[in-house]
């Protein structure tokens, strides 16, 4: 038993078959790869504005005769902090500030003058304030500054929103881009195989049946070069992850497997979302062709 | 009886050809046969039938109701009843003769019977030894069989036939138009387009352009 939409499928873009699978593949892989992109970097970049946001770092500068903060000051200070359960903190020591200021190389007997640094991770603002005023008693009324990285944050936050701005606009770019080349060479197909497919249409085809059987057909065409896409983009997306994941602190090996699992489930269902708005499209384009030509016009 | 086709003051205008203040009532049973010299708009009458076009001015009725631009789904219903002959009629080259056939039956979705009617047709239209044969294999005489034979499939109540003989020889042309007095008789509507009237033997109207 013969079914319509083989007959369709063997008939319409037979020719253009493997042009076809070649570029899809190639689109799909652009536009995925883009959502890949805007997918780690929504992650990474929502992921590290999180634990800056929570920091907050604080110096406590010299007195003018000394070079250095006394170790009984930093010591109570450190067993301060250690005790204190609900904050986590960090020192900055002094090998991590030269490299930060490039001195590496002055030695303990210039006059360089470094200050204690540390940062705290605390979401508790009451808890920040009362540590703040601790800390200056425990400096022993040393000049104490107290940095939140929120407030910092308000530029970068905005920086990056507007990078996602343009990796999604891109793929929307593209993506309608290829709706349309889809578009112009169903339709090129259409008007070269018109004379069959107005036989059709006399027998007693509808134009809603044409469109679903046409559109299918073209989409089946499409499904293996976007699976294919799907693999390729998913190794990319390790790589790139691995490229330049690597500079986070938060980057750890089941973070790895996390974020790319997440990555490779998000690629499948933007391909089926993908595939599906395709067809309707594509349906929607086909319905209107066929009820333009029901009649012909003089 | 009501006409099935009724064509009321119906005139067609196109930058090639026209057709003026037509007035035809096609009843079912009717024999109908379109005649004129070349060029006088004969497919062109038949395209009304199977509403390829619709009228400039005047109406066309079917069964009664007018038929316009939002008459589409009624259209469609009734195509599917509707075995349709064109001059140059497209075949799909890389089907077999019997697929091609099947794909008449596959689109008005009448399965029943199908094998039946499909060896009376073949055996009819003399196609048995080449239904597997693919039409790119065909003569122009074969591919015009299977032509008719794909609209005779489906048993339909309404033929229409725009010079059905086209490509046949004599003995074939005066089998063809047994056959289709022999479907008349038993109540389909034939419309068609000839220049033979000699081989039609049975009562018919003639419609002159």
């Amino acid at each position: 038993m013969i079914q319509v939409q083989e007959i369709l499928k063997k008939t319409f873009l037979k020719e253009e078959e493997k042009f076809f699978h070649g570029l899809s593949f190639l689109i799909i892989s652009l536009i995925t790869i883009h959502i890949a992109i805007y997918y780690n970097f929504y992650e990474f970049s929502s992921n590290w504005l999180d634990s800056e946001s929570r920091k907050t770092t604080f110096i406590i500068s010299n007195f003018s005769d000394e070079k250095k903060i006394p170790l009984n000051v930093t010591e109570s200070i450190e067993t301060f902090l250690s005790q204190n359960e609900k904050l986590k903190f960090k020192i900055i020591d002094n090998d991590l500030i030269k490299e930060s200021l490039g001195l590496t190389n002055f030695s303990d007997m210039s006059g360089l003058r470094l200050p204690f640094i540390f940062q705290i991770e605390s979401e508790d603002k009451a808890l920040i304030d009362d540590t703040y005023a601790i800390i200056i008693n425990l400096s022993e009324n040393r000049l104490t500054e107290k940095y939140s990285h929120q407030d910092e944050l308000f530029e970068i936050t905005s920086l990056l929103s507007r990078i996602k701005l343009i990796i999604f606009m891109m793929s929307l770019v593209i993506i309608t881009l290829f709706a349309f080349l889809v578009m112009n060479v169903v339709k090129a197909a259409l008007i070269s195989n018109y004379k069959f497919l107005e036989m059709l249409q006399i027998m007693g085809a509808s134009s809603f049946e044409l469109s679903k059987n046409i559109s299918q057909s073209v989409v089946k065409k499409i499904i293996p070069g976007s699976i294919l896409s799907i693999i390729f983009v998913y190794f990319v997306s390790i790589f790139l992850i691995k490229l330049f994941g690597a500079n986070f602190d938060f980057f750890n090996s089941s973070f790895f497997i996390q974020i790319n699992m997440k990555t490779l489930v998000i690629l499948i269902i933007f391909i089926l979302l993908f595939l599906v708005l395709l067809l309707f499209f594509l349906m929607t384009y086909l319905f209107y062709f066929f009820e333009k030509r029901f009649f012909d016009k003089f | 009886m009501e006409s099935i086709f009724f064509l009321d003051h119906v005139s067609v205008i196109s930058k090639k050809k026209s057709i003026n203040n037509i007035n035809i009532g096609i009843k079912r049973g009717d024999f109908f046969v379109i005649q004129g010299s070349n060029a006088t708009g004969k497919s062109l009458l038949l395209k009304l039938f199977y509403f390829k076009v619709l009228p400039s001015m005047g109406n066309l009725y079917l069964r009664g109701n007018k038929i316009s631009t939002e008459s589409k789904k009624e259209i469609t219903d009734f195509r599917k009843k509707m075995g349709v002959i064109l001059q140059n009629d497209y075949l799909i080259p890389f089907f077999s003769v019997f697929q091609n056939i099947e794909l008449a039956s596959q689109i008005q979705n009448s399965k029943k019977d199908f094998s039946n009617r499909m060896s009376e047709i073949s055996g009819w239209l003399e196609l048995d030894t080449i239904k597997n044969e693919k039409i790119v294999n065909l003569s122009n005489s074969q591919k015009q069989k299977v032509v008719i034979a794909r609209a005779l499939i489906n048993n339909p109540s309404v033929i229409i036939a725009d010079q059905p003989e086209t490509f046949l020889d004599e003995e074939s042309r005066k089998k063809i138009f047994f056959l289709f007095e022999s479907l008349s008789k038993i109540g389909s509507t034939i419309i068609m387009t000839s220049n033979n009237l000699s081989n039609i033997n049975i009562k018919h109207k003639v419609f002159q352009l």
